[in-house]
C-alpha cells in the first residue's frame, strides 16, 4: 500500500517543470541555510512570497527542497569558516573546522553530504512506513485524544525547548491568546478585535512568523560582524578508510536522528549533540575528537537530518509539528490546502505521497547540487552583515506585503520582529509560541469539544485509557523538562 | 548614544515582562466581559468562547504576577536599556521609516532610502558606495518580483 503511494506520488511530481522546482527550492533552502543565523525556519518564513506563484504541487515540491537544503546549508560554513549556519551546526565546527585548519576542507565536506544523505534516506523510509499507520491509527482519535496530543505536544516543546520552564509555559500561553484574535469558529462570535475590522480574520501567520524569526535575525545580524576568509577547497573525496568510518556513523547517527525526532519538542541540535556524545564514547580514540575525527562530523549532521526529516512522521500523520521550523511547514502546507493530520493520507493522499516523494527527489538533489557549489557557499557566508540584513529586511517586507497586499501585514511584522528580538536577547524560547501559535485553535476546539462532550464534568475525559495516557506524557514531559533545567542549574553553579 | 528616556527606563526585566503579560490579560477579561453578553442568546456551550478567553487571560494575569516576583530574585538582572543597542534603535527608526513612505513613494524609492540609511547607520562605508548597494539591491528585487514574478508592489 505505502509503495503504491509513493509511486503515485513520484508519477505525480517527476516532471521536468516540478524536477526544476525541487531544484530551485534546494539551491534557495541551501542559500539560505549557508547564511550565519538565518536557520532552516527563517529560510521558510523568508520564502514564502515565492512559493505563493507557483501551482500547489509545485509549491509544495519547492518547500521541500527549502526545507531540507536549509538543514544542509549549515553544515557548509561550519567546516570552512567555523561559523555555524544554525544551532545543529555547532557540533560540526569542532571536527570540520579542525579539518580545514590540516588542509582538507573537502573531505570534510563529501563526508557531511553523504552523511546527511543516508541520514535522511534512513528517515524517508521511516516516514514512507510509519506515517501512514500512524494516521490509521489516529482516525479512531475522538476530541478526549486529540486534546491529550495537543497538550503533550505543547508540554514537551516548554520542557525541552531549553532555558526556563516557566519562560516556556509563558510564551505559550502568549501564543495560546493570540489565536483568539478574530472570529471564534465554534460559536462565531467575535473576540479580541477592539473593533478593528481587519482582525476578524485573526492575526495572520505569514507576517507573525515573518517578523519573529526574519526580523529577529536580521535585527540581530546587525549587531554582529563576520570573520574569516575562504580556505581552498582542494580534493572532496575522502579515502576509503575514511569513507567506510564515516558511512557507519551516518547510519548510528542516522538511526538515532530517525528515533529522536518522531518526539515532540526534540529540535535537531539536540539530535547532533548526543549523537557526537555516542560517537565519542563508542570510539577507540575520543581524546581525538575536536582535532578532525571523520566521525565527529558524519555522526551529528546524519543526527541532525534524520532529526529532522523524521520530524515529519508526527507532522503528516497527526498535524503535530514537533519544532518551530516544521510548525511554519505546516502553516506552509496549510496555505496550500493541505491540512496535515489523520485525514491527510485519505482525503489529500496524492497531495501527501507527493510531499513524501519530493523529499526523496530534494535529498538526492542536494547530494548531486552541494559539492560542487561548496566554493560559492563558503564565499556567500562572508557577506557583510549590514548587507545581508539589508536584503532580509526588504525580503521580510515584501513577503508580508504580498501575502494580503496589505501594510498592515507590514506592520504586524515589524511588531512581532520586536517581540522576537527581545525574546532572542533574553532567551525566551521561540519555540512554545510558535506550537501555541499553531495549534492554539485545534486545542481550544478539541479541549471545548471534550468538555461538551462530558456535559461540563472535566473529570469525564478520565475514562478514556488513551487521553490518560497522554496526559500522563505531558505531565512527565514537564517534570523531566523541569529537571534538566535544575541539572543544567546545578551543572553552571 | 541612546536617548535619555531609554537611560531613564531602569525597569526591572521580569517587572517589564509580567506587566506586559498583566496588560494583555486585563485587555482580554474586558473584552471577554464585552462578548459574554453577546453569547447569552446563543447555545450555551459548558465551556463558550468567553470562558475560554477568561481562562487564558487569568493564567497570564497570574503568570505575569509571578513571573515579576520569581525574575526579581534573579542574581543577575538586566535593565532595559541594556538590551536596547544603539544599532537597534537606529535599524528600527529606519525600518519604522520605510513602513511610513513605502505607500507615498512606492517600493522602489522607499527601499533605497532605507537601505541607504541602514548601510550608513550600520556600517562606515562611503555614502556613494551605500547609494551604489542600495540602488543594485532594490532594483534586483524590483525586477525579481514586479517584472519577473509579476507581483504587485506598494
Amino acid at each position: 500500500m505505502e509503495s503504491i503511494g509513493l509511486l503515485m506520488g513520484f508519477e505525480k511530481i517527476l516532471n521536468l517543470q516540478n524536477l526544476g522546482f525541487a531544484f530551485i527550492g534546494a539551491l534557495l533552502g541551501t542559500l539560505v541555510g549557508v547564511l550565519p543565523g538565518l536557520g532552516p525556519a527563517s529560510a521558510i518564513a523568508l520564502l514564502f512570497p515565492l512559493l505563493g506563484h507557483l501551482p500547489p504541487v509545485g509549491a509544495i515540491i519547492m518547500l521541500a527542497g527549502i526545507y531540507q537544503g536549509s538543514q544542509y546549508g549549515g553544515s557548509t560554513t561550519s567546516i570552512l569558516v567555523n561559523v555555524p549556519g544554525e544551532m545543529s551546526s555547532i557540533v560540526t565546527c569542532f571536527d570540520g573546522y579542525a579539518m580545514t585548519k590540516q588542509g582538507r576542507p573537502g573531505p570534510a565536506l563529501a563526508i557531511s553530504a553523504i552523511g546527511s544523505f543516508i541520514a535522511a534516506t534512513i528517515a524517508m523510509i521511516a516516514l514512507t512506513f510509519s506515517a501512514p499507520l500512524l494516521a490509521n491509527a489516529a482516525i479512531i482519535f475522538g476530541p478526549p485524544e486529540y486534546f491529550g496530543l495537543y497538550l503533550l505536544s505543547l508540554t514537551s516543546i516548554i520542557g525541552f525547548s531549553g532555558g526556563s520552564i516557566f519562560k516556556g509555559l509563558l510564551t505559550a500561553l502568549f501564543g495560546l491568546f493570540l489565536t483568539l484574535v478574530g472570529v471564534d469558529p465554534m460559536s462565531g462570535v467575535i473576540r479580541l478585535t477592539f473593533k478593528i475590522p481587519i482582525l476578524s480574520g485573526g492575526l495572520d501567520i505569514v507576517p507573525v512568523f515573518i517578523g519573529l524569526f526574519g526580523i529577529t535575525e536580521a535585527l540581530s545580524q546587525l549587531e554582529e560582524t563576520i570573520d574569516g576568509t575562504v580556505k581552498k577547497i582542494g580534493r572532496l573525496m575522502p579515502t576509503w578508510e575514511e569513507l567506510k568510518r564515516g558511512i557507519f556513523a551516518s547510519l548510528r547517527g542516522g538511526l538515532l536522528g530517525t528515533a529522536l525526532g518522531v518526539l515532540p519538542g526534540m529540535s535537531p541540535s539536540i539530535g547532533s549533540f548526543l549523537s557526537y556524545d555516542l560517537e565519542k564514547r563508542i570510539s577507540k580514540h575520543p581524546e581525538k575528537f575536536g582535532t578532525g575525527m571523520i566521525e565527529g562530523i558524519a555522526g551529528p549532521e546524519a543526527a541532525n537530518n534524520g532529526t529532522s526529516i523524521s520530524g515529519m512522521i508526527p507532522m503528516m500523520s497527526l498535524g503535530i509539528p514537533t519544532c518551530a521550523t516544521l510548525a511554519l511547514v505546516l502553516a506552509a502546507l496549510v496555505v496550500y490546502g493541505v491540512q496535515p493530520g489523520p485525514l491527510m493520507f485519505t482525503q489529500h493522499a496524492e497531495m501527501a505521497w507527493s510531499v513524501i516523494a519530493s523529499l526523496y527527489i530534494g535529498n538526492l538533489m542536494l547530494l548531486i547540487l552541494n559539492l560542487p557549489l561548496v566554493g560559492l557557499w563558503a564565499r556567500l557566508s562572508l557577506v557583510p552583515s549590514h548587507i545581508m540584513a539589508g536584503a532580509v529586511i526588504v525580503l521580510c517586507t515584501i513577503a508580508s506585503w504580498v501575502n494580503r497586499f496589505s501594510m498592515f501585514d507590514c506592520w504586524l511584522m515589524f511588531i512581532f520582529g520586536l517581540i522576537g528580538y527581545y525574546m532572542r536577547k533574553k532567551n525566551w524560547p521561540p519555540a512554545p509560541l510558535v506550537l501555541g501559535f499553531i495549534i492554539g485553535p485545534m486545542t481550544e476546539q478539541s479541549l471545548r469539544q471534550t468538555i461538551s462532550m462530558y456535559g461540563g464534568n472535566l473529570l469525564g475525559p478520565f475514562s478514556r485509557p488513551l487521553f490518560v495516557c497522554l496526559f500522563i506524557g505531558a505531565l512527565v514531559s514537564l517534570f523531566f523538562g523541569f529537571h534538566m533545567q535544575r541539572r543544567a542549574t546545578v551543572m553552571k553553579d | 548614544m541612546l536617548p535619555s528616556f531609554i537611560r531613564r527606563l531602569h525597569l526591572h526585566e521580569g517587572a517589564f515582562e509580567g506587566l506586559f503579560l498583566v496588560i494583555l490579560g486585563c485587555l482580554g477579561i474586558i473584552e471577554r466581559s464585552l462578548i459574554a453578553s453577546a453569547l447569552k442568546s446563543r447555545y450555551q456551550e459548558p465551556l463558550s468562547a468567553d470562558k475560554f478567553l477568561f481562562i487564558i487571560c487569568i493564567a497570564l494575569i497570574l503568570g505575569g504576577v509571578l513571573w515579576g516576583i520569581v525574575s526579581r530574585k534573579a542574581p543577575h538582572q538586566t535593565k532595559l536599556s541594556q538590551i536596547i543597542s544603539p544599532t537597534f534603535l537606529k535599524a528600527t527608526f529606519a525600518l519604522i521609516g520605510y513602513l511610513l513612505i513605502m505607500r507615498l513613494v512606492g517600493f522602489y524609492f522607499s527601499t533605497i532610502i532605507f537601505l541607504l540609511l541602514l548601510f550608513q547607520f550600520c556600517s562606515n562605508q562611503k555614502w556613494l558606495r551605500s547609494l551604489l548597494l542600495s540602488l543594485g539591491l532594490a532594483s534586483f528585487f524590483y525586477v525579481l518580483f514586479a517584472w519577473l514574478l509579476d507581483t504587485v508592489l506598494p
